[in-house]
């Protein structure tokens, strides 16, 4: 009863397979010379009473078996979903790499915090020297500027890893599946050909189905929580900050610094000078401009991009468990 | 000189055929002579132990003689496929390359000038923005007359985020150049030849009690790295080839240069001429007389990148690139080539772990 039902879902999945392209062809020819060559193998073991031969050519017929099963899974997916996953997954991905580049070069506005940081005024009369440094407020914002933009280029090349790899799968069904095929049909190469199996699926439909699932749960995510103002709420809970400390809208014009303008008691209402004014209120700036991107950044260009690669790395590993070869796939996980 | 000779007619005559099969003869015919020596001590002794262990014997000696015969067929086989054939099978145009061995050893040869190269990029991008950040000026102000007093500022150290990203990538792109030449030095070693020394005495070592399990092991490295390696990179180089990984992300239409042109081949005379102009420069009043590249702070970012920030994001493109074609292709085949040594290791009968070492691989 079970094999009659193996056989019949071999047999409607087959009508799909027709579809699916000239690899079919090639996995065609290449199970045809190996059922002739099992059958060689089958008569010589017959016809010279050796067991082992037999019982070899046995096996490897569930082997042929097995590989049917599985290339007509595979083409049956691919005939119905594998298109679009493509497409959809590349399309996702390169939106992805233009608003994380968008927002690098939005945050270029905000490099001028080291420019104005980093001045000095010195003064030199009569061998004495006066040295006085009054930007204090902006290089102690300078860091979380460089370090932001040092995450969102790692966030650039990660979404750009997924790309290349997509642009790999776009060979998975031309070349890797059919030498793939091939390669594991035979008992010497079934080691290396079922790895090419394993990546050419994991290329082909398990990488753009994670990317197309998992990709607009970030922007569901985003666009739910929107309001949501986490400085308020920590001030709230700790009242670490000052009432009056709040996300504002951004303002429009960068306050440069004053070297010589240091704190002075004499000064504002706050104590603090014109440059720390100007600084508290470039951070409000900051905080209105990294809050939502940086979310984008971390979630979409780091969290899930690892998630993406060990999805792919831990396919590879039981796909080509199933395919006949057994990969450690995990260093290479922990790697990536 | 060809790098890859093991499809030559002297590598073939002169050294497998040669010392290899000598040294195998040779192995053999002691282990032949032991198996005969115990046979018949078994039998004056009517010891039916040593007989059982003297039949298993030989049967194991006929298994590694014709592992190794399978071995050289497999050798023969590979250097008579035409690679450009298999190519025009699926599309891709043919590069010259002779046997699957050859286009393994082009891919890997690829992999490791990519990665080079982007390395050479990178260290060019981190070198410039050091200097651009660390550049500084004093802008005197009217008490100059009287003294020396101004403002001293970095009028470029906005470019310091972009230095600590090209500072974190160089050490990447590091790490994939030397996973490349990893992989090239196994691939080297292997079809070269060194590796089919473990033959001889993997047939010595399977007929000794307890050994048999590491005499299986060397056979099944033999075959990995000789048979499944070098068909997994040839894999891949046609792969890369299809996929144009080994591309160079500057280049946006014909006629542009690209990053290796522009910048990995004009680093050395580029950073000479800003080291030059800091000796004779900042002190100079003909810099301070006229806006020039010692003063003009446009002009020499202008002068040290073509299309900023461009160029940077192609950069980021060029790491991704390397990472996939110089590094996680290669360890995929040299996985791959690790766990053929388990399957080739089931095949005699024996059961390898091999987890620890291809995690430490």
């Amino acid at each position: 009863m079970r094999i009659q039902i193996i056989l019949l879902a071999v047999i409607l999945l087959s009508s799909l397979s027709f579809a699916a392209g000239s690899w079919m062809t090639t996995a065609a020819i290449a199970i045809v010379a190996a059922v002739v060559f099992i059958a060689i193998l089958y008569a010589v073991g017959m016809g010279f009473g050796i067991q082992e031969l037999q019982i070899t050519a046995k096996d490897e017929v569930y082997q042929i078996a097995f590989l049917i099963v599985m290339l007509s899974v595979f083409a049956g997916l691919t005939v119905t979903v594998g298109d679009t996953l493509q497409s959809d997954a590349k399309a996702k991905i390169s939106t992805d790499i233009t608003m994380l580049q968008a927002y690098f070069t939005k945050l270029t506005e905000l490099e001028k915090v080291s420019i104005e940081g980093s001045k000095t005024l010195s003064c030199n009369i009569m061998m004495i020297t006066v040295t006085m440094s009054g930007c204090g407020g902006y290089s102690a914002l300078s860091p979380a500027v460089t370090t932001t933009e040092t995450v969102v280029s790692i966030g650039i090349v990660e979404l750009n890893t997924l790309k290349t790899l997509l642009s790999i799968s776009d060979v998975a069904l031309t070349i890797i599946m059919p030498i793939g095929i091939i390669l594991r049909t035979f008992k010497i190469t079934r080691a290396a050909g079922g790895l090419l199996l394993a990546i050419g699926a994991a290329l082909y439909l398990i990488l753009p189905l994670s990317i197309v699932f998992i990709d607009p749960t970030a922007d569901a995510f985003a666009e739910k929580n929107s309001d949501y103002n986490y400085l308020d709420e920590f001030n709230s809970k700790t009242g670490f900050l000052s009432p009056s400390f709040s996300i504002g809208e951004p303002q429009s014009k960068f306050a440069g610094c004053s070297p010589g303008d240091t704190p002075n008691s004499l000064g504002s209402m706050t104590g603090l000078s014109s440059n720390d004014d100007a600084a508290l209120g470039l951070l409000n700036d900051m905080a209105a401009h990294i809050k939502k991107p940086l979310f984008l950044v971390l979630v979409k260009g780091t969290l899930f991009s690892i998630i993406y690669l060990f999805i792919f790395s831990t396919s590879i590993k039981y796909l080509s468990m199933a395919a006949g070869a057994e990969i450690d796939a995990s260093a290479l996980g922990r790697l990536m | 000189m060809m790098i890859v000779d093991v499809c030559q007619a002297s590598f073939l005559n002169g050294f497998l055929y040669g010392p290899v099969l000598q040294i195998t003869g040779t192995a053999t015919f002691f282990a032949v002579i032991v198996f005969v020596l115990v046979y018949y001590f078994a039998t004056v002794t009517n010891n039916p132990k040593m007989l059982a262990w003297v039949k298993t014997e030989v049967v194991q000696v006929v298994i590694s003689i014709m592992s190794i015969a399978l071995l050289f067929t497999c050798i023969n086989f590979f250097c008579g496929i035409n690679v450009d054939s298999v190519r025009e099978l699926v599309d891709q145009p043919p590069t010259g390359a002779a046997n699957i061995f050859e286009e393994g050893h082009n891919y890997l040869i690829n992999a490791v000038s990519y990665s080079h190269n982007t390395v050479r990029v990178v260290r060019y991008f981190a070198s410039a923005y050091t200097i651009l950040s660390h550049r500084n000026q004093f802008h005197c102000d009217l008490w100059c007359v009287f003294g020396f007093s101004g403002t001293i500022s970095s009028s470029l150290a906005n470019y310091g985020g972009r230095m600590g990203t090209m500072n974190m990538l160089f050490g990447t792109t590091i790490f994939y150049l030397m996973s490349a030449l990893n992989s090239l030095f196994i691939f080297l070693f292997a079809v070269r030849g060194f590796i089919i020394f473990f033959l001889p005495a993997a047939i010595i070592v399977r007929s000794l009690p307890y050994l048999r399990p590491l005499g299986s092991l060397l056979i099944a490295v033999c075959l990995s790295f000789f048979i499944v390696y070098p068909l997994l990179l040839s894999m891949f180089s046609i792969v890369s080839s299809g996929a144009d990984i080994f591309h160079d992300p500057g280049i946006h239409k014909p006629g542009d240069a690209g990053l290796f042109v522009e910048y990995a081949a004009k680093e050395k005379d580029k950073f000479q001429e800003v080291s030059g102009m800091s000796e004779f420069g900042y002190g100079s009043v003909f810099g301070a007389l006229g806006t020039s590249v010692y003063t003009d702070d446009t002009r020499l970012v202008n002068d040290f990148f073509d299309n900023e920030p461009r160029d940077f994001f192609d950069v980021l493109e060029l790491t991704a690139r390397s990472f996939v074609g110089a590094f996680l292709l290669p360890s995929l085949a040299l996985a791959g080539a690790i766990a053929s040594v388990r399957f080739f290791a089931r095949m005699y009968g024996e059961e390898i772990d091999l987890s620890k070492l291809s995690q430490m691989v």
